[in-house]
């Protein structure tokens, strides 16, 4: 057992609001899978999952997250062959190939590479930081972030390669980014755009999605899945319909309502009020997540803590904003809260990389 | 960015941050960034879930609550007397709600076990176009429209013993299920048949007519008879629920309370059941006896109208429409030559013989052509000498009166009471067509044709089913069809009702009836009544007079009497008297040799004699009568051998005098 001063900094305030999160989503998954035989068992397993989630995030944050960068170039290639693999043995879902099936149990490299990349970005940048110039290690870091895009892509998994390049964009920002580098990061990040579409690299339902939030080339019917949300949420009113009690969420017409679309069921069920109470513990894990970045004692651990709080935020924002219609519809969960067996433990170990970092900050104690 | 008071070298990674304020600053703009971002979002949360939460709340009604409509009960159809004529009765269906069929993650084993199904299925209801692989394409289409709770009718008019059969097997059978929609059975078959009609599918084509006027496409509606003339009464109004629906279509509850539906309204018609059975009993074995193919009998109320008997033979019965009929059956009454779907006493035009001369001798009288004192000499034979050539005996064209073909030689002298009662063709030929050796100048087709419009025939009959209308020939009519000109010849045959003058039984029943209601000829009528579910007349029946002939007290007193006189000791009828009752009537014989009788093999080239239809008008009783009857036997032979006797049953029956010797059917012409 370490050092039981480690425990001392222990961010029990972010356990606490992912918990919290943890319980209110079991809750909202039960309530979305009610009666549904297909879906029935997800209340149970996603229970199951938390508890093992949790386990992962004490474990890690046993584990001192600098030993992390010794590992942080294997990470970064066991990322890149792991997303290279599942583009040929993966199994096609929906038309992507994202997915290991291991017996039952579904892994997504691309969940993963959220998570070992950030850390191989942030030791990457911090490792450098002094030694190089800073343009060249943001150029580098571009540059090998480059082929991890590139496969996921061709899953095709757009929203994971927006969320890295935003998570890169954190991690170079926070890094120590100057005023004038910004704008060749602009000009980099509109020419990577450029390609990407160039190469064909977006596929069509792509652009539809865009389309169709932008209101423009919509076919009735094609937009059924936001349009279900929308009314889901609408009707909930200041106090919802009472748990379990939504007709969009209980009859069914909320399409994957207990994985992408479950903000929905809450909006209905639990009305304004219970939304914003998830969102504001939502924002309090980020907030703490960037409270350790801030304390953290070396720029390794700020950064890595600040990859972590960008993935969190821009999940979160992108799943609701897709509900509240601010956003295209895209395959991507809420964290915490949305089923998923392989997005839950991801995050949940994240936040074990956070508390590592919190707990060894130096105050100067000896 | 570059903090300067460390040697470059000795700067790792496990340094504190190098630039711990700027990263800082960094991360508050970070932090802040992410905060604004929120902001908006629950911003744009309030917008949706308090400002337009009534809009979007009332999408969410929309999706899950469903109206349904609620059927109404059809109406009945009763007799006169209250006597139910149809009932409604369920008909089953059988039909399969994908969803819960039989389930398992095995595919090919759930493929397999569904199919087996099927085939059980296809071999229990045993229809044609209802095979595994039909049910199979009829399922699937339903599961990809995403409604996988929603019933896929496989099977309409699954007859009832094997609707319950599948009932109880469906426990082996998951997602089967029996259901029954409301449809009509009808007890009198044939009897009705024409008379009632019955009810289908809307037909082809006429789906958005009916929809305007509030149906849905699965309804039953009237086709044909009553059930097509008395629809609206009939239908009733349909019912509302609201039901709780799920994104599959699965009913949950109701919510609120139902609109109850309005049962369709009864309609009462002016038959008599009794008399209609009076009716087929004596006409059936008649027809056998006969060998008759086709007949009709048309009993009406004189005084008001109404029909109270109307039996059309051959009919069809109207159950095989509302149980789903098969394309043999379907064929073979579309391939009778004496066509069953056809209503025999409304529609068929067809020559009435010598009960025309009803219309004949009231032309006659009213026209002043004759007095009832004018005699007209009858020899049995004689030759109308040709128009050009009238010396020339051989140019002249031979006419015989019925009674010198009968062997019985000739009528003699005759006032037109002894030519009515005798039914003397002879008389009719002169008085109508002139006659020049003997100075008679006729009173020519023209006013005969008015008569006959007067009378009603090829005029409509005011009956709401039917709509066949006899007709008058003029010579004008004969210049313009045939370019040929009208010879006394066809005022000979126009005068004793044939040749080219056509009328349907119902028209015949309403020219005797008119005789027997003192002048007035009534509008038939067959729908007394509308009534609803309490048994409150809605409708009452009101007598409709057509017009009241313009006829003088004098002739109608001759008509009458001289109708009477028909069945009496010295009439043609005199076979058919009731003793003790007395009754009018009036024989007819009708040659005819139409395209029915030739493609019958019934009236051929060379034939010695043609064949005759046997007709009889009557009304009873004599005084004050309360039945009008016209029977009609196509091929029959002799109105006063077979349709007079038929007559007799029915009158004896209707006024229950008990016929101790009814007339003898005469079974054929060689008797």
């Amino acid at each position: 057992m370490p050092d039981r001063r480690l425990w001392r900094h222990f961010d029990y305030w972010i356990l606490f609001a992912v918990i919290v999160l943890l319980l209110g989503g079991v809750a909202m998954v039960y309530s979305a899978s009610r009666g549904d035989p297909v879906i029935e068992r997800t209340p149970v397993d996603q229970a199951v999952t938390a508890l093992a989630g949790l386990i992962v995030l004490l474990l890690i944050s046993l584990i001192d997250y600098t030993l992390l960068k010794n590992v942080s170039w294997l990470l970064y290639l066991g990322t890149l062959i792991a997303l290279g693999a599942v583009l040929v043995v993966g199994a096609e879902r929906f038309g992507a190939r994202r997915w290991f099936e291991f017996g039952g149990f579904d892994v997504q490299p691309g969940e993963l590479a959220k998570l070992s990349l950030g850390i191989f970005l942030a030791h990457f940048i911090a490792d450098r930081q002094g030694r190089r110039p800073y343009l060249e290690t943001v150029i580098l870091s571009a540059l090998l972030l480059l082929p991890c895009l590139g496969l996921i892509l061709l899953q095709p998994n757009l929203s994971t390669a927006v969320t890295l390049v935003f998570m890169w964009l954190a991690i170079v920002y926070v890094g120590g980014l100057e005023r004038e580098h910004a704008v060749i990061i602009v000009l980099a990040a509109l020419a990577m755009l450029f390609i990407v579409f160039q190469l064909g690299l977006i596929e069509q339902y792509q652009i539809t999605r865009i389309e169709q939030l932008l209101g423009i080339n919509v076919e009735p019917g094609e937009t059924y899945q936001a349009d279900q949300a929308l009314i889901a949420l609408g009707s909930g009113g200041w106090t919802g319909a009472g748990f379990a009690q939504g007709q969009q969420s209980q009859l069914r017409f909320l399409p994957v309502r207990h994985t992408d679309f479950i903000f929905s069921v809450i909006g209905e069920e639990l009305g304004f009020v219970g939304a914003v109470l998830f969102i504001a513990f939502l924002a309090f894990v980020i907030y703490r997540t960037l409270r350790a970045a801030w304390i953290a004692r070396d720029t390794f651990g700020r950064l890595l803590c600040v990859s972590i709080a960008a993935v969190l935020f821009l999940q979160t924002y992108i799943n609701l904003g897709m509900q509240v219609g601010i956003m295209p519809v895209t395959g991507v969960v809420l964290p915490f809260v949305s089923y998923g067996r392989s997005s839950l433990i991801t995050a949940l170990a994240a936040i074990g990389l956070v508390e590592s970092v919190a707990m060894r900050y130096k105050k100067l104690e000896f | 960015m570059i903090v300067n008071d460390l040697p470059i070298r000795r700067r790792t990674s496990q340094t504190p941050p190098p630039d711990n304020q700027g990263g800082r600053t960094r991360l508050l703009i970070m932090g802040f960034g992410m905060l604004v971002a929120f902001v908006v979002l629950t911003a744009r949360l309030y917008d949706l879930q308090i400002t337009y939460q009534r809009g979007f709340e009332l999408q969410a009604r929309r999706n899950s609550l469903v109206e349904r409509k609620i059927p109404a009960p059809r109406g009945l159809i009763y007799d006169r007397n209250g006597e139910v004529l149809v009932r409604n009765a369920p008909a089953f269906q059988v039909a399969i709600i994908p969803a819960r069929q039989y389930q398992s993650d095995n595919l090919i084993e759930r493929r397999v076990k569904r199919m087996e199904i099927y085939h059980r299925l296809a071999q229990m209801i045993d229809q044609p176009g209802v095979t595994a692989g039909d049910i199979y394409t009829k399922v699937y289409a339903k599961i990809q429209q995403a409604r996988p709770y929603d019933r896929v009718v496989i099977a309409d008019n699954v007859p009832r013993e094997k609707a319950l059969i599948i009932q109880e097997q469906a426990l082996t059978m998951p997602g089967v299920v029996v259901q029954s929609v409301g449809s009509r059975t009808y007890p009198y078959k044939e009897l009705l048949g024409n008379i009632l009609g019955y009810i289908g599918r809307i037909p082809a084509g006429q789906e958005t007519t009916y929809e305007q006027n509030g149906y849905d496409r699965d309804d039953r509606v009237g086709l044909a008879g009553i059930e097509f003339v008395a629809e609206e009464q009939l239908r009733g109004v349909k019912g509302r629920e609201v039901v709780l629906v799920d994104a599959s279509g699965e009913e949950l509850r109701r919510e609120g309370e139902p609109v109850p539906p309005r049962e369709g309204y009864g309609v009462r018609l002016t038959l008599d059941m009794r008399l209609q059975k009076i009716i087929s009993d004596a006409l059936i074995p008649a027809m056998q006896l006969r060998n008759a193919p086709r007949a009709a009998v048309v009993a009406l109320n004189p005084k008001t109208g109404e029909v109270l008997g109307m039996v059309t033979v051959p009919g069809y019965d109207n159950n095989l429409f509302v149980q789903g009929i098969s394309q043999k059956q379907w064929q073979a009454l579309q391939e009778d030559l004496h066509n069953p779907l056809l209503n025999h006493a409304t529609d068929d035009l067809v020559p009435p013989g010598s009960t025309f001369k009803i219309v004949t001798v009231a032309a006659l009288l009213e026209e002043g052509a004759v007095t009832p004192y004018t005699m007209i000499n009858d020899p049995g034979t004689f030759t109308l000498p040709d128009q050009y050539d009238p010396e020339n005996p051989d140019k002249g064209q031979k006419f015989y009166c019925w009674i010198a073909l009968s062997g019985n030689g000739q009528h003699g002298p005759q006032n037109i009471s002894d030519a009515l009662r005798n039914s003397c063709d002879t008389y009719f030929y002169k008085a109508v067509g002139g006659y020049a050796p003997e100075g008679i100048v006729g009173m020519g087709p023209d006013k005969l044709a008015k008569w006959m419009g007067i009378f009603g025939i090829g005029e409509p009959s005011g009956l709401e089913i039917g709509f066949g209308r006899g007709f008058a020939p003029t010579p004008a009519w004969k210049r313009n069809t045939f370019g040929d000109v009208w010879t006394t010849g066809d005022s000979y045959n126009m005068s004793i009702g044939q040749g080219y003058v056509l009328a349907t039984p119902l028209e015949m029943a309403r020219v005797v009836a008119a005789i027997a209601n003192d002048g007035v000829l009534m509008q038939a009528q067959i729908v007394r009544e509308i009534v609803d579910a309490e048994g409150n007349t809605l409708r009452p029946f009101e007598p409709k007079v057509t017009h009241k002939l313009p006829i003088s007290e004098a002739t109608l007193r001759l008509i009458q009497q001289s109708l009477i006189d028909v069945v009496s000791d010295r009439g043609t009828a005199r076979m058919s008297q009731i003793p003790g009752f007395q009754y009018a009537g009036k024989t007819g014989t009708a040659e005819f040799c139409d395209d029915v009788a030739i493609k019958t093999g019934v009236c051929y080239t060379g034939i010695k004699y043609l064949p005759t239809h046997a007709w009889f008008v009557a009304y009873a009783p004599a005084t004050d009568p309360r039945l009008a009857l016209a029977v009609y036997v196509w091929n029959g032979g002799q109105g006063s051998g077979v349709a007079a006797p038929i007559a007799q049953r029915i009158i004896a029956g209707y006024f229950n005098i008990p016929l101790e010797n009814p007339a003898p059917i005469q079974k054929s012409e060689l008797e």
